[in-house]
């Protein structure tokens, strides 16, 4: 008896920290539309605002085969001016992005906004040298993990897109 | 003459809220300053260097001025240093307080685990305004160079 009022206690405790795991994390997987690169992004902590994940670049052609295909980026969900590409929504995930520096070896930050609440919307700003300037913007849709979609043949990275 | 006068006032104040605001600090205990500045209507466009220890490249760092549940108002500036002078493919970001009147304080966020978003590092920050004035730093390490990434 005493031992199966253990193993009660156990699944309801593992039942209730699942249920507060699912609570705490979700996922948001993004395609980029006219580009071949995606980010599997999660978002968790308490409040959700903690956002990490990779940028896919695997299905873009050109790439320096002796660098990865997959960058870590890292930022933070909140709220922000509708006003400011990519506009709509006042929540966005904002993620920061070693793109420039590991793949094109230039000393230069990169930035992404994206909202999701709406329509799928990104926007890139970099700092070249001359303000923090928007310099890409698109939409694009949401995928399950794992699965994401063909890009179009020749695509190229949404970071790209002002060269 | 009244015409003229409020549209020198319009002027001004276009003037007054587009002007940029310099922020200048440096990280206590190690060999980092940055050198930003904030522009834009509304001011949330931050920009500038990071400029490290002697012998390692400057790089310009960038991002927004907003709010973060619990932490208030914050300067959220990317960081390419990873990626540039490591040549690894790693997101690093700093925060630090929007409120200069208030102490300074900063935290960088990597993600080298691939999927969480790390705190790297955090301590206090000293405003300057002249970079010259600053006492000699070549002892102290970069802050990338801060806990061990495996």
């Amino acid at each position: 008896m005493k031992r199966s009022s253990l193993v009660l206690v156990f699944v309801v405790f593992f039942a209730f920290a699942n249920a507060t795991a699912s609570e705490t994390t979700h996922n948001v997987n993004i395609a980029f539309n006219g580009h071949c690169d995606t980010m599997e992004l999660t978002v968790s902590g308490s409040p959700l605002i903690d956002v990490a994940g990779t940028h896919d670049l695997s299905a873009c052609t050109d790439m320096n085969p002796n660098l990865s295909p997959i960058e870590y980026v890292v930022g933070f969900r909140h709220r922000f001016l509708r006003s400011i590409d990519p506009r709509g929504s006042s929540k966005v995930l904002d993620v920061m992005d070693p793109a420039l520096g590991y793949y094109d070896n230039l000393p230069y930050a990169l930035e992404y906004l994206i909202k999701t609440d709406e329509t799928c919307a990104w926007a890139i700003y970099e700092d070249t040298g001359s303000g923090h300037v928007l310099s890409g913007a698109g939409t694009c849709r949401l995928f399950k993990t794992g699965s994401p979609p063909t890009p179009r043949a020749g695509s190229q990275p949404s970071f790209e897109t002002h060269k | 003459m009244k015409k003229i006068c409020l549209v020198v006032a319009i002027v001004a104040l276009g003037n007054l809220a587009a002007s940029a605001t310099d922020i200048n600090f440096s990280l206590d205990t190690f060999c980092d300053t940055f050198q930003l500045t904030l522009t834009g209507t509304p001011k949330v466009y931050l920009d500038g260097v990071h400029t490290t220890c002697p012998g390692l490249p400057n790089v310009l760092v960038g991002g927004f001025l907003h709010t973060i549940p619990g932490m208030g108002a914050v300067l959220d500036l990317s960081d390419p240093t990873w990626g540039y002078t490591e040549q690894l493919p790693y997101g690093w970001e700093f925060i630090t307080n929007a409120d200069t009147r208030q102490p300074c304080v900063w935290a960088s966020y990597l993600n080298y685990p691939g999927t969480t978003n790390v705190l790297f590092d955090s301590g206090t920050c000293t405003y300057f305004t002249d970079v010259d004035a600053r006492p000699n730093v070549s002892s102290l390490r970069p802050a990338f160079k801060g806990p061990t990434v495996n």
